[in-house]
């Protein structure tokens, strides 16, 4: 018997795969928003699994480092501050779950007719074997300078618009 | 390499790498790969979880007796000699412990959280080499995905404050989220100087590069990010003086107020896992790590992660705790500055060392 390393990256994929979408369905369905933060997190850490399995070490791991390590430690932050039983008002109007399913029916059919009209290329990119690090820090300084550098300044704006609005308490 | 000069039998100098072999040879007669790899990676991770589970032990015994010793005290002293088998009979009653979990506690979260905070703390150690071609995964992202799983112990510690459903364990929790955040930066930062400083952030590649001069000896950056990396190291893990997610005297015990019996222990094992982690972490970043003279490389990233260790019991018998916006103000207005200084003057150094080179 003779188990090819394909079946092991495929196992890999599945497992990954099942549980971040297992993690958003959760989210949507849980009643509790800290329960639906950590569903968040399952998801969000599957596709840093994902990564991984497709040869991408440096976004996995930043994937990880952003995403669990700060993002979702400052939503769960929030999170705790607000008060756990309060009931969300339920703001919905009678014909509003009607208008729902029909737009949520719609993207579904959208996006399934676009999946399974693209061309597919036959074979799975080969996951390369190189060091990403280098070449993503070499893109990001020489082809992609000018949207990471207007990325960055983005990011110091949201941050000091942020500080100001803290402040003006 | 430095391999080559422990002097001893090669069982003494590589007995895990020998025993890898060994079985590998055995299993790939009998199976087709990748079963035996895969089969070798189990047994490498359940040895290195017994060698950590046992490690940690020691430390506890370690600290208390040394604490007691920086206060004039024994110590635990009545249990084997020396009092060296205290930690396992703390280890047995906390397993015939009552399991308590409060009533309005999120029972599932509760159970959870423990997990979520030993698990990582258990991974990253999967990634330390312990000699050359000695790790369970040499991975060239090495020092990013340790600190990445690294960060998955403020979720659980989260999330065990929260569904404890008590206000101190709570507040405990906010406390952990808010220091974790804030020294996270500086240790990545101060991570990164050994990382430019070779080229590459693989933690084998980083230690191969030591091997004329230790990175603590690099001046004038290495000393100062070694300091850096340690002090934003010591409140990483939570300990003293930044152990104020579970200060006694303000909040009860923090984020595990509600936690008894094996899951409290389960902390207990995180924390001093970490401990030891940044220990070695430390030791491989800046100390050389599995290099040094005669004894065996493993011998060498043990002690080297030990004496880190050892600093930080002694700095928790030294230090009082810090209030809680000094450990604000020091993380962003010194710790931070510092790192970001001593990355940018690594950063002309390197270049300027490789301009010449060139």
């Amino acid at each position: 018997m003779v188990i090819p390393m394909e079946l092991l990256v495929a196992g890999g994929f599945y497992t990954f795969a099942a549980a971040a979408i297992a993690g958003a369905i959760s989210l949507i369905i849980a009643r509790n928003v800290f329960h639906s933060a950590l569903f968040l997190t399952l998801t969000l850490a599957s596709a840093g699994g994902v990564f991984v399995i497709l040869g991408a070490d440096f976004l996995a791991a930043v994937q990880l480092l952003i995403y669990v390590g700060a993002v979702m430690i400052l939503i769960l932050f929030g999170l705790m501050l607000t008060p756990q039983d309060v009931e969300l008002p339920n703001l919905s109007t009678p014909g509003q779950a009607i208008s729902g399913a029909i737009v949520a029916a719609a993207i579904f059919v959208v996006s399934a007719a676009t999946l399974l009209s693209a061309q597919w290329s036959g074979t799975a990119a080969e996951p390369s074997d190189v060091a990403t690090t280098e070449q993503i820090g070499v893109s990001l300084f020489t082809t992609f300078v000018l949207p990471f550098e207007i990325a960055s300044v983005l990011f110091l704006v949201a941050m000091i618009g942020a500080i100001v609005i803290a402040r003006e308490r | 390499m430095s391999f080559l000069s422990c002097p001893f039998p090669a069982l003494v100098c590589n007995p895990f790498g020998l025993a890898r072999d060994g079985i590998y040879g055995l299993l790939a007669a009998i199976v087709p790969e990748p079963l035996p790899t895969v089969a070798l990676t189990v047994l490498g991770i359940a040895m290195l979880i017994a060698i950590i589970a046992l490690t940690v032990m020691s430390q506890v015994w370690v600290e208390r007796r040394a604490v007691a010793f920086l206060q004039e005290r024994l110590g635990p002293n009545r249990v084997g000699p020396a009092g060296v088998l205290q930690s396992v009979a703390d280890v047995l009653k906390l397993l015939l412990k009552e399991d308590l979990i409060p009533f309005k506690a999120d029972r599932a979260t509760f159970v959870v959280a423990p997990l979520v905070v030993l698990v990582p703390s258990l991974s990253v150690w999967s990634l330390i080499p312990w000699g050359p071609g000695l790790a369970i995964a040499d991975v060239n992202v090495g020092i990013l995905l340790v600190l990445a799983i690294g960060s998955f112990t403020t979720l659980g510690i989260l999330a065990a404050g929260w569904a404890s459903a008590n206000k101190y364990s709570l507040l405990g929790g906010m406390r952990v989220a808010a220091q974790l955040i804030s020294y996270e930066v500086p240790l990545v930062v101060s991570a990164l100087v050994p990382v430019l400083w070779a080229g590459t952030a693989s933690l084998q590649g980083i230690i191969e590069s030591q091997a004329t001069v230790w990175n603590v000896f690099v001046l004038p950056v290495g000393p100062i990010a070694f300091l850096v990396f340690l002090i934003a190291g010591i409140a990483e893990v939570n300990r003293s003086p930044f152990d104020l997610p579970e200060a006694e005297s303000e909040i009860v015990a923090g984020f595990h107020t509600e936690y008894s019996g094996m899951r409290f222990a389960l902390f207990f094992l995180a924390e001093y896992s970490n401990s030891l982690a940044i220990g070695a972490l430390a030791a491989v970043l800046f100390l050389g790590g599995w290099q040094g003279p005669i004894l065996p490389p493993y011998v060498w990233l043990f002690f080297k992660a030990y004496a880190v260790f050892l600093i930080l019991v002694w700095i928790r018998g030294t230090l009082p705790r810090l209030r809680y916006d000094q450990l604000m103000h020091f993380g962003w207005k010194v710790a931070l500055p510092i790192s970001l200084v001593t990355l940018g003057a690594t950063a002309v150094l390197v270049s300027a060392v490789q301009g010449t080179a060139a």
